[in-house]
């Protein structure tokens, strides 16, 4: 297939990506009776970061310098892996979403050692925090992955998501939808939003993504804050990719939007869930995960039967 | 013929022979300076005598041949754990050592026996013949006893007890060369084990990928409460053990159930994985020991901000964890990535009878993994980053021949990162010898799968490059400043105020309470009427197996003190005792 369409998505992906923070936010601000920012507040934001100088701590060194444009490459390369919509992925070969997964957790490591490398015990807070999540979401992950797998009968994301197409719906749908949501259950942590995380904390003490990037500043922070943006994209695109329906023809020019649609959709509804519960105690959290894995590995039984 | 050389021995030996020249140049500053100097004639007498026992080990073509080497390679390892022998806890890691080492040995000496050819003097090892001989013996029993003994010496989950002991204890030239290549000689045999028998049983395949679940997963979360470096890269190892089991054990399932795609990715994922880690563990207890050497302690939360006074040995230590925690820019990444494609390869066959292989290969690689690389970014992070915690102002680099054998390490693991394609050759080669089939040396696209992995990590390097000039560019006309890392407003954050280990691993191991129990001990000496001193104490208990084994251990001690009578502790009634075995034995062939 044309190499064209699947860059051309990737360029959307780049560009749209934080527009997805503001729509969240915005949701927010409705549910809260409040006028909001504006829906790209977001660019603004990292404009404004990019035209200013730097601020470094003393205590830091080379990691610090190193966290965010390596977690910034890490995910950009993840980006190339996911197929958009009807769309294939721009790469992919057996096995490419071990490196995906993998991907991910290089931003994570580089992220932990730049907050280490600040001395600060608020980063070291956040960055132990951020250690325990990851280690029952990433075993998610990879648990969903195994179930897609095996009812697609593919190694690649791309023969997930794209080339099943629709098949993969014929396998089990109530299995699917278990995946589905906890794939979601995934964003939610993976990206530290609420119940996990809650991004408008105001204490340093509670937060976790927020205060691993407290001493960065100007493009450092840029390229944080983009990263995240782009993270959030990544791992909408893999339930949005289930849920597609491919039924429809695939050189219908709509699909690129509607695939943008349904990312948007997790977007509001990240924004709703939000605005509807706290987050949950940090002990809880655990819990929640391992609820979660099971969940995944009842949907291997039951594709199993 | 009691040597021989086959592409599988061959795979083992190349690691062998690179670490060990580098642990000797290591060795040779690690050794050279400071106290304990006068013993280093018996430590490079040992070191050298290890090597050899190793080499001769994986050449060895007869049982009794191998035997010897391998019990040579366990005393001269003996010797070098107990070479610090003024430290009581080195005497106890040794003789806990030896005694693992001497139980493993004696079910091998079993199956030995059991193996060898009426008629042979020496029995087969290295012949594919065994099975044309005509020796009845139940291949699952030999099985048992080949996976129990050279599992003692690799180190699997229930009898791993011995490693978290001897390796802190020994030098750090040789805790790298006993981590990175003497338990795999465990591995080994296990392989050659296969070989012999000329094949394998789908229960042998469950058995292994069940150790590897435990070492793997289990392995790594001891490694988070340990307060000493090289005991956290010693659990690590065990982990790194349970990674190559799993992919073992996957690989004889995917055997008997006849996918030969998923047996030859499994199996050359293990192998991989362990050539990889040879040098990236090797790598990282040679810098643990420089840090070690350097600040005069191996607890991480005593050490800090040691980077920019130690830069050789933070970089290593850096490069290292990379690799343990398996990211894509580093070599740890291909071995573990095989793996996990055969397991994917595997669910997604309609049919195989391999879903819950695979399923638990998958759980178990992703968990532990994970768990690695929390482990690994908070240790180096807490080691080498922030500020000191202690009084270090003072440090320099330990010696400059370390120095050059960290960074050639260091190189070695660079190279590797790139070289994933090269080796499928001779995986494929190692397959066709374990599993006695010529079918894995015509199965293309080993090479195909380990391309995309060093373009990745290409990619990945030129990706961050860009990242950090595009930064550059944009400061290039505008103020860069320096100021104090924010603390909440607070002024003079010292040293001891940072996260230290500890607390960094707090919320993990909340989370796993069950495997890793922290234990604060405080002992009182009641050497007087006034107590003499305390001696407080913070450490990891591993819950289920200090349950277990003490209790295990407990019951025997007990049934076996009613003999107690037998051993007097006098010489001549031991002469009586050898005199009566050799009278009863003289007897017993009159008759």
């Amino acid at each position: 297939m044309n190499i064209v369409y699947p860059l051309l998505n990737v360029l959307i992906a780049l560009l749209a990506a934080p527009l997805m923070a503001g729509i969240i936010n915005r949701v927010k601000a409705f549910f809260a009776g409040r006028k909001g920012p504006s829906l790209l507040q977001l660019y603004f934001d990292i404009g404004k970061l990019l035209r200013k100088g730097a601020v470094y701590s003393r205590t830091t060194g080379v990691f610090f310098r190193l966290g965010p444009p390596v977690g910034l490459a890490a995910v950009f390369m993840a980006l190339f892996f996911i197929p958009w919509g009807a769309y294939p992925a721009v790469l992919f070969f057996p096995g490419d979403l071990v490196l995906f997964v993998y991907l991910l957790g290089t931003q994570r490591f580089f992220m932990i050692l730049a907050a280490l490398d600040t001395g600060s015990s608020f980063e070291g807070m956040g960055a132990g925090r951020d250690a325990q999540f990851s280690v029952l979401s990433e075993a998610v992950l990879f648990l969903c992955l195994a179930v897609m797998s095996a009812a697609s009968g593919s190694v690649s994301l791309n023969g997930m998501l794209c080339s099943a197409g629709g098949k993969i719906w014929q396998v089990s749908p109530p299995v699917l939808i278990v995946v589905v949501f906890v794939l979601y259950i995934i964003l939610l942590v993976e990206n530290y939003r609420v119940p996990f995380d809650d991004p408008n904390t105001h204490l340093e003490l509670t937060m976790i993504h927020e205060v691993m990037a407290l001493d960065h500043g100007g493009a450092d922070l840029a390229m944080i804050n983009y990263a995240s943006a782009l993270k959030f994209w990544i791992l909408a695109a893999l339930p949005a990719g289930l849920l597609f329906p491919y039924a429809l023809n695939p050189d219908f020019p709509g699909n690129a939007l509607l695939f943008f649609g349904i990312i948007a959709a997790t977007a509001v509804l990240t924004g709703i869930v939000e605005s509807g519960m706290a987050r949950l105690r940090l002990l809880k959290v655990p819990q929640l995960l391992t609820a979660a894995a099971a969940l995944s590995l009842v949907a291997l039984i039951f594709l199993a039967k | 013929m009691f040597f021989l050389l086959d592409s599988l021995s061959a795979f083992f030996l190349v690691p062998l022979l690179v670490l060990s020249a580098l642990s000797a140049l290591y060795g040779w500053g690690y050794l050279r300076k400071g106290k304990g100097s006068e013993s280093a004639g018996r430590q490079w007498f040992f070191f050298n005598i290890l090597v050899a026992g190793m080499i001769a080990v994986l050449l060895a073509a007869d049982s009794l041949m191998f035997l010897v080497c391998w019990e040579i390679m366990a005393l001269s390892s003996f010797f070098l754990v107990v070479s610090r022998d003024e430290d009581k806890t080195a005497r106890q890691a040794g003789f806990i050592y030896l005694g693992a080492a001497h139980i493993g040995t004696a079910v091998l000496l079993l199956m030995f026996a059991l193996l060898s050819v009426p008629g042979v003097p020496s029995g087969f090892w290295n012949s594919a013949a065994f099975s044309a001989s005509g020796v009845q013996i139940s291949r699952a029993f030999l099985l048992t006893l080949g996976i129990f003994g050279f599992g003692m010496k690799a180190g699997f989950m229930p009898l791993h007890i011995w490693l978290p002991k001897a390796h802190p204890a020994a030098p750090s030239h040789v805790s790298a060369l006993m981590s990175g290549i003497m338990i795999k000689t465990g591995i080994y045999g296990i392989l050659r084990l296969f070989s012999v028998l000329g094949g394998v049983d789908a229960w042998c395949g469950g058995t292994l990928i069940l150790a590897g679940i435990c070492s793997g997963v289990i392995g790594m979360l001891l490694a988070l409460g340990q307060r000493d470096s090289k005991r956290v890269l010693a659990y690590s190892s065990i982990e790194n053990i349970g990674i190559i089991c799993m992919g073992i054990g996957l690989a004889v399932y995917a055997r008997v159930c006849g996918s030969t795609l998923v047996c030859l990715l499994a199996l050359s994922g293990a192998l991989l994985h362990l050539f990889n880690h040879a040098f990236f563990k090797g790598l990282l207890f040679m810098a643990a020991g420089a840090a070690a050497k350097s600040c005069g302690t191996r607890d991480p939360d005593a050490l800090g901000g040691c980077a920019k006074a130690l830069p050789a040995t933070s970089a290593s230590f850096f490069l290292g964890s990379a690799g343990a925690s398996g990211i894509p820019l580093l070599n740890g990444f291909a071995g573990k990535f095989l793996i996990y494609l055969a397991a994917f390869c595997g669910l997604s066959l309609k049919g195989s009878g391999l879903l819950f292989p695979c399923v638990g290969v998958i759980a178990g690689l992703s968990l532990s993994g994970c768990l690695s690389l929390a482990c690994f970014s908070g240790l180096s992070g807490v080691m080498f980053l922030g500020k000191p915690r202690g009084r270090q102002d003072v440090l320099s680099e330990y010696s400059t021949l370390m120095c050059a054998a960290m960074i050639a390490i260091c190189a070695v693991c660079l190279f590797l990162t790139f070289a994933g394609p090269l080796f499928s050759f001779p995986l494929a080669g190692a397959a066709a010898i374990v599993f006695q089939s010529a079918d894995f040396l015509v199965l293309p696209g080993l090479a195909d799968r380990l391309v995309p992995l060093s373009l990745a990590a290409a990619a990945g390097y030129i990706l961050a490059a860009l990242g950090i000039v595009f930064r550059r560019v944009l400061l290039r006309r505008r103020t860069v400043s320096a100021v104090e890392t924010w603390n909440c407003g607070y002024a003079n954050p010292g040293g001891r105020m940072q996260y230290t280990a500890a607390s960094f691993f707090y919320p993990l191991r909340k989370t796993f309470t069950f495997f890793n129990v922290r234990k604060n001990a405080v002992a009182v000496s009641k050497t007087a009427v006034f107590p003499a001193g305390y001696k407080g104490e913070a450490q990891s208990v591993p819950g289920i197996f200090k349950v277990f084994l003490s209790g295990i251990s407990a019951k025997l001690e007990e049934s076996l003190s009613r003999l107690r009578w037998l051993q007097q502790g006098r010489l001549h009634v031991y002469i009586m005792y050898i005199m009566a075995a050799l009278l009863i034995l003289l007897l017993w062939k009159i008759r």
